[in-house]
């Protein structure tokens, strides 16, 4: 089989984060090649680079024997390359029909053929078994699998040589997944190449002739399915051991300061129910899109609750922001330099911002001694390295910037923490500082909840791990008596083996 | 199981009829209350439904609604245009200066004046794309530019002259004596842009921007070049408005464009653009030009006070833009 598509030392760096590595791999035609890897290894990276939203900061690519650089979008569908991408990118208040089209419009001297996209558009949902979506219908009406459906109608009318499709099957049911991979088989047969990558490993081994699996942005190998067995796959995708200590668990609870009871939230997840007590560490884990995102979002009242009910620290109703910092609940959103932090302000001024009212008693004046020394006492008991507390928190590097997050709720004394992926994109030697902060704060009886992808802290720092499985809880385990492989397999949906 | 599969289904269809009864009200709500205040005003004025006032009304909406295409284009793509009113402004000195000062004639000057307008939208499409400027503030920037240099230009007086009355037909004149020029224009320049919008390549892919750009891009679409296209188009139409007006006036001064700065976001976001883009129809910024212009005029028939006028034109906008609101929390 020749080769289609080849990768040679491709490398991506974001700020404090190295998303790939010298990542070379070669992908036969005709083929479907599976790409496997933890949340964060590098797949989303890879995507991008090979669909042109990326350039690669080194490396070369060639594509059907020519070399291959897409710039941008454009480039990369005109030589043969579309993409599925798993957050759909889609034209809410449009037509079904307009969204397939889309950038591909049939027309005669710029007059748009509307009845020509209607036939392209009907043509392509029939394929996929889909006739039922009505062509007029503005997407936004849809429910999210037919929008995934429209997603794949998009790429299938490029009619590429290469596929991409980023965990096409996330949203779709049963029925609407068959669908999609007799599709693929077809596609294959008439000589397209797909690149797939899914976490689900049934559908792996179900589809792929080949796989190659990422971690921590490096190309850990490539196999042909017939030589791996799903034990193996996720060997590699954990890989080696814990590196670094964790600090000691302590197990001196105390009372229960947030309970969660059949908390549901459309479309994110339903029936999620948990207790956590003061000094406890309850770590909640999933795939991406299991909704564990949106459960820690919706408990610092940023997202929508249907139903269901939360107390904290005994009180209850509605959630918002201001109510749950007044009630002593902190917040370290996942998306630091968006949500975590004020970038262009200090860092005195980003350490004081939940205590303002306090220190702006008179005349709402704010009294700058007493906000300085606040700042101070932060910056020294969470070794922040910055060169003054005039600094700009832009200029502090990510590690440094989640300190300062974490540091804003800790000088207002906040007894329950959630913490959304505190460690991602942070380098190595922070993690592990973060990793005894959290520790020490859970001995003095903060109560944390840590909303984490990141399966070594998880196992290292958490009394308890919830397991999160399409919007629901799959899985409560005892940190201490899990491990790696039955978490991921709880959150892939793999059959469990009864050894626990 | 068919069962609760189809119940769910109707309440799910209730739920968008209900969507769309909120979007119906809130993309055309206008017209209601417009229809409404035109009745009203045929019956408590004589002079209000003669098809000579009809005439003045629409020759007085002419300049605002053409120049309000070009700014329904960029707010489409979820951008604003603030320069329009003074690319006319602009525009306007320039063709009177050429032709009475400099003897340019009248339809090179008009050309140049419009080609003005065009160059200075490139510009802002420029600015936003390539230099990335926030649309708002670039186009403030520019705006501050084109009155200096309207005025400079002037030297702070009245351009006029004979050679003016050339161009008089553009704003002045009749077809048969009785449809007036400017409303002919307005209605062609409103049946091409429909076609724009609707019917072609281009207008699929403003609308398409205008509702998520990042997927535009990933599908393909040259967005930047789209976007400076629009900028471009509303610059050739708002310098076509100075070419208009200057015409309408029979003389030009550096700060002839201020009046239209208001009325023409305003006719932009009464006629349904949603400011947030990917949502309008064109002919609804027509109708709410129109509109606008019924509103100064009936009141000056009921012999209300000028101010009384700000007062309700500002307010016909906040209640416009709170339809926008409550259509998006629909959502």
């Amino acid at each position: 089989m020749a080769t289609l598509l080849d990768l040679h030392d491709i490398s991506r760096a974001f700020p404090g984060v190295q998303a790939l590595e010298d990542v070379s791999l070669s992908v036969a035609e005709a083929t479907v090649h599976a790409l496997v890897g933890e949340n964060g290894a590098g797949k989303s990276t890879l995507i991008k680079v090979l669909s042109g939203a990326l350039e690669p900061d080194a490396g070369a690519m060639t594509f059907a024997g020519r070399p291959y650089r897409p710039r941008n979008p454009r480039d990369a569908i005109r030589a043969g390359v579309s993409t599925i991408y798993q957050e759909l990118n889609l034209l809410p208040l449009r037509s079904v029909a307009a969204n397939i089209t889309l950038g591909k419009e049939p027309s005669n001297g710029g007059l748009l053929d509307r009845a020509a996209a209607q036939t392209q558009a009907r043509g392509a949902l029939d394929l996929l078994r889909a006739a039922h979506i009505p062509l007029d219908a503005p997407v936004e009406r849809l429910k999210v699998g037919e929008k995934q459906i429209v997603e794949i109608a998009k790429a299938l009318l490029d009619q590429s040589r290469l596929l991409i499709m980023d965990e096409p099957t996330a949203a779709l049911n049963s029925a609407e997944s068959e669908a999609l991979f007799e599709i693929i088989a077809a596609l294959k047969a008439k000589g397209v190449t797909i690149l797939y990558v899914s976490h689900r490993l049934q559908e792996i081994f179900r589809l792929a002739d080949a796989v190659s699996v990422l971690r921590d942005g490096r190309h850990i190998r490539t196999a042909p399915i017939g030589e791996v067995t799903p034990d193996a796959l996720i060997a590699d995708m954990i890989g080696r051991k814990l590196e670094g200590v964790f600090p000691p668990r302590h197990s001196d609870l105390g009372e229960v300061v947030l309970s969660v009871e059949r908390l549901a939230s459309p479309g994110a997840f339903e029936n999620v129910t948990f207790e956590l007590r003061a000094g406890e560490v309850l770590a909640i884990t999933g795939l991406t899109g299991s909704g564990r995102t949106e459960l820690g979002r919706a408990l610092f009242g940023d997202g929508a609750i249907e139903s269901g009910q939360v107390r904290f620290f005994g009180g209850t109703g509605r959630i918002d922001p201001a109510r749950a910092l007044a009630a002593g609940m902190g917040y370290l959103p996942e998306d630091r330099k968006v949500e975590g932090v004020l970038a262009e302000v200090a860092v005195r001024r980003n350490l004081a911002l939940a205590i303002l009212p306090k220190l702006a008693q008179r005349l709402g004046v704010i009294d700058r001694t007493a906000e300085r020394r606040t700042a101070q006492q932060q910056v020294d008991a969470l070794d922040i390295k910055t060169p003054s507390l005039d600094q700009l928190v832009r200029n502090l590097s990510g590690g440094n910037q989640q300190k300062v997050a974490l540091g804003k709720w800790l000088a207002c004394g906040a007894r329950l923490l959630i913490l959304m992926e505190p460690t991602q994109g942070i380098d190595v030697g922070v993690k592990f500082e973060i990793y005894g902060l959290i520790a020490r704060l859970s001995r003095e009886g903060v109560a944390i909840l840590l909303i984490s992808s990141e399966l070594p802290e998880i196992l290292g720092l958490a009394h308890r791990v919830l397991v999160m499985r399409a919007g629901r809880v799959a899985a409560e385990l005892d940190a201490e008596r899990t491990d790696s492989e039955t978490i991921l397999r709880h959150a892939l949906g793999e059959s469990v083996k009864r050894d626990t | 199981m068919m069962n609760t599969a189809s119940r769910m289904e109707t309440s799910a269809e209730r739920r968008w009829d209900r969507r769309r009864v909120v979007d119906l009200v809130g993309e055309n709500g206008f017209i209601v209350i417009f229809i409404v205040w035109c009745v009203y005003l045929s019956f408590a004025t004589d002079a209000f439904f003669t098809s000579r006032n009809i005439f003045t009304v629409l020759r007085q909406a002419s300049i605002v609604s053409i120049v309000a295409i070009g700014e329904m284009l960029v707010m489409l793509m979820g951008a604003m245009d603030i320069s329009l009113a003074a690319v006319l402004g602009f525009s306007g000195v320039i063709v009177a200066g050429l032709m009475t000062q400099s003897g340019v004639p009248p339809l090179l000057a008009g050309a140049i004046g419009v080609g003005i307008g065009g160059l200075v939208g490139l510009i802002n499409g420029f600015l936003v794309t390539k230099v990335k400027i926030n649309a708002v503030i670039a186009t403030l920037g520019m705006m501050n530019v084109l009155n200096g240099i309207a005025f400079i230009y002037a030297q702070g007086q009245t351009i006029y002259g004979d050679q003016m009355e050339s161009i008089a037909f553009l704003a002045r004149g009749y077809i048969l004596d009785v449809i007036p020029v400017p409303v002919l224009l307005m209605f062609a320049f409103y049946a091409v842009f429909y076609i724009v919008l609707n019917r072609t390549l281009y207008g699929a892919h403003l609308y398409a921007m205008g509702n998520n750009e990042k997927a535009s891009w990933l599908a393909g679409i040259r967005v930047d070049r789209v976007k400076i296209l629009a900028f471009a188009l509303a610059g050739l139409l708002a310098g076509f408005g100075g070419v208009m007006q200057a015409s309408r006036q029979g003389s030009a001064t550096g700060g002839m464009g201020d009046e239209f700065l208001f009325p023409i976001l305003t006719a932009v976001i009464l006629g349904g653009i949603s400011l947030s883009g990917g949502k309008g129809r064109v002919q609804n910024t027509l109708i709410a030009s129109i509109f606008l212009v019924t509103i100064t005029n009936g009141m000056v028939l009921l012999g209300t006070s000028i101010y009384a006028q700000r007062i309700v034109s500002g307010a016909i906008l906040i209640v416009a833009l709170s339809l926008d609101r409550l259509r998006m929390r629909a959502r």
